[in-house]
């Protein structure tokens, strides 16, 4: 199994600059965006997209044509880069944004001009302060040779682009929080409907809001073709993808693959296996996503695949969990997430969140009581009915029930490991 | 579930931020050990600061350095792939050099191990304050 490299071929190759203009140039950058600007149309661009498929690489997995399509018609109209990354084993973004801010940049010129929009905005998460510099004097870099500001490359196209530093809140990695942290305002979800960003964005005005390797992926499609691109991976997971593999594992680092290819391949060739020991669990997607078994390295790494599993692939965040791991500390480390991320506004969240952490953390330290296990569940169940995946919502966002999905999977494949922390019962007479 | 209140920083402008990392990838690869051996060396708890004003200590959320957990952040500089005595040995390091701007690639050359991913070419450039900020403090026109 190889790496398929477009998005992080230019960085490996060039590694001493690859964040700087020249070198980005040196090696056909803004090449695509020149060709567009001068020869293309809107509507071609979004044909292309739509061909390619591709479909959006923040976790929800949105095909990113149909949600340009979606775009209402204004005067003013946005564009917000989604790069607020805070799910817990991804690092992704990270390394688009320190490494190569320029193939972002140019995505973002092909979007804005797609969808007829003068004025974007860069959300970076405040931890990122580094990848937030990179990014600021790429857009200096950009500004300077006329590829920003007016008329770009000579055309009649105008674009501003303003980085924002959120302050490192998780919850604003969801599109709507996101927006009211642009605004100046708390970082809580709105309620949709009304307020789809395709229509009430930004200010009101409709709004488009795309991961950042979403974007980084633009430049390469028009360079090529949708159709080059679609070749890719496979069907309903076309292109390839940035992994982020981390925990017990030899070669941990961000993989751009072709989706297709088994976990347990991706595991044994790119990361060098697990350290000496069998894989107990592993999570397939981020924090939010539903823990696998050890004995399912076999499932596919494709969106359909892992969600037919009762899973998802989310932010492709792999964290592999050997044989030696506390299930319930690593379990009580993602609720404990959860419980200090939730905004706060529903209730269910807010409540039962750290209600989750607190049970569990008795029972990890020995305290627990012989009702816990029922009483977890239960709690869970008042977060999401039924416990599915993918959940049911009583909350805005998804927040509250992702919460949910390291607890189910511990009591449905783990619960020994929880039973032997708790009393046994004790029988009179 | 944090009260606005909570969230706001109310003490003193300290001169270093220890942030370290307790979410899923950094405590299955033992954070628990950094924080520990971090919170004996500077006698602090999580969310204090100590009489001089030198250290606040926090224990924080993913930071985005899962590949090189466990990971600490200093004025939100990340460090990645450190060790319980590394991260006691870094404290010591800024106790007695308190440098002016903590510069990360410094700090990983020092007192890191692995990495999430190949930072490629030396930053200069870094933070002056505890403040998430992207400013450009460029360490090399200074030197000059």
């Amino acid at each position: 199994m190889k790496e398929t490299l477009l998005l992080t071929k230019h960085m490996r190759e060039n590694p001493e600059d690859s964040h700087s203009l020249k070198s980005y140039e040196k090696n056909g950058g803004y090449e695509s965006v020149k060709k567009v600007l001068k020869s293309g149309t809107p509507e071609e661009v979004l044909q292309e997209i739509k061909d390619s498929n591709i479909r959006g690489r923040g976790g929800a997995g949105f095909p990113t044509g149909v949600k340009w399509g979606f775009l209402a018609e204004d005067e003013e109209r946005y564009l917000v880069i989604n790069g607020d990354e805070s799910e817990p084993g991804t690092f992704k973004d990270r390394i688009l944004l320190e490494r190569d801010p320029h193939q972002l940049i140019e995505g973002m010129i092909i979007t804005c001009f797609a969808a007829n929009i003068s004025k974007a905005f860069i959300y970076i998460r405040g931890e990122y302060a580094k990848p937030a510099r990179r990014v600021q004097s790429a857009i200096e870099e950009a500004y300077e040779k006329g590829y920003l500001g007016k008329n770009i490359f000579g055309s009649s196209m105008n674009l501003d682009i303003v980085v924002h530093l959120g302050a490192g809140a998780y919850i604003c990695g969801e599109e709507t929080a996101l927006l009211n942290s642009l605004e100046g305002r708390r970082g809580e979800p709105r309620l949709k409907p009304p307020f789809f960003p395709a229509v009430k964005g930004l200010y009101n005005k409709p709004t488009l809001v795309n991961n950042v390797e979403t974007i980084s992926s633009v430049p390469w499609i028009m360079s090529n073709s949708g159709k080059d691109y679609s070749s890719l991976g496979v069907e309903g997971s076309t292109g390839t993808r940035i992994f982020s593999l981390s925990g017990h594992i030899n070669n941990p680092g961000n993989y751009e693959i072709e989706m297709g290819s088994s976990f347990g391949e991706f595991v044994d060739t790119l990361g060098k296996g697990v350290k000496n020991k069998a894989i107990k669990a592993y999570i397939p997607g981020g924090a939010s996503a539903p823990w696998l078994r050890g004995d399912q390295l076999d499932v596919k790494m494709t969106i359909d695949d892992v969600a037919n599993e009762g899973s998802m692939l989310g932010s492709g965040a792999v964290v592999m969990m050997d044989e030696d791991t506390n299930l319930v500390l690593a379990a009580k480390s993602l609720v404990s997430f959860f419980a200090h991320e939730s905004c706060g506004q529903c209730t269910p969240c807010r409540e039962g969140t750290t209600w989750l952490e607190n049970i569990l953390e008795r029972v990890a330290s020995g305290r627990g009581r012989l009702s816990d296990i029922d009483l977890l569940l239960d709690v869970c169940d008042n977060i999401s009915p039924g416990l599915t995946w993918p959940p049911k919502m009583t909350t805005i966002c998804p927040l509250g029930p992702s919460a949910t999905a390291s607890i189910v999977s511990l009591m449905k494949d783990f619960r020994s490991e929880v039973e032997v922390l708790l009393p046994k019962k004790v029988v009179i007479g | 579930m944090r009260l606005f209140i909570q969230c706001t920083n109310r003490s003193q402008q300290v001169n270093y931020l220890l942030s370290v990392c307790k979410s899923i990838s950094c405590e299955i690869s033992n954070s628990s050990d950094v924080i520990n051996s971090v919170k004996n060396f500077t006698g602090l708890s999580n969310n204090e600061t100590d009489d001089e004003n030198f250290f606040t200590y926090e224990s924080v959320e993913c930071i985005g350095a899962c590949g090189g957990a466990p990971a600490i952040q200093i004025n939100y500089e990340t460090v990645e792939g450190l060790t319980p005595d590394k991260a006691v040995d870094l404290c010591k390091w800024l106790k007695e050099e308190e440098p002016e701007i903590v510069v990360a690639d410094e700090l990983q050359d020092k007192f890191g191990g692995v990495k999430s991913f190949d930072w490629a070419i030396a930053d200069n450039n870094g933070a002056t304050s505890p403040v998430p900020g992207f400013q450009t403090y460029d360490t090399s026109k200074e030197k000059k």
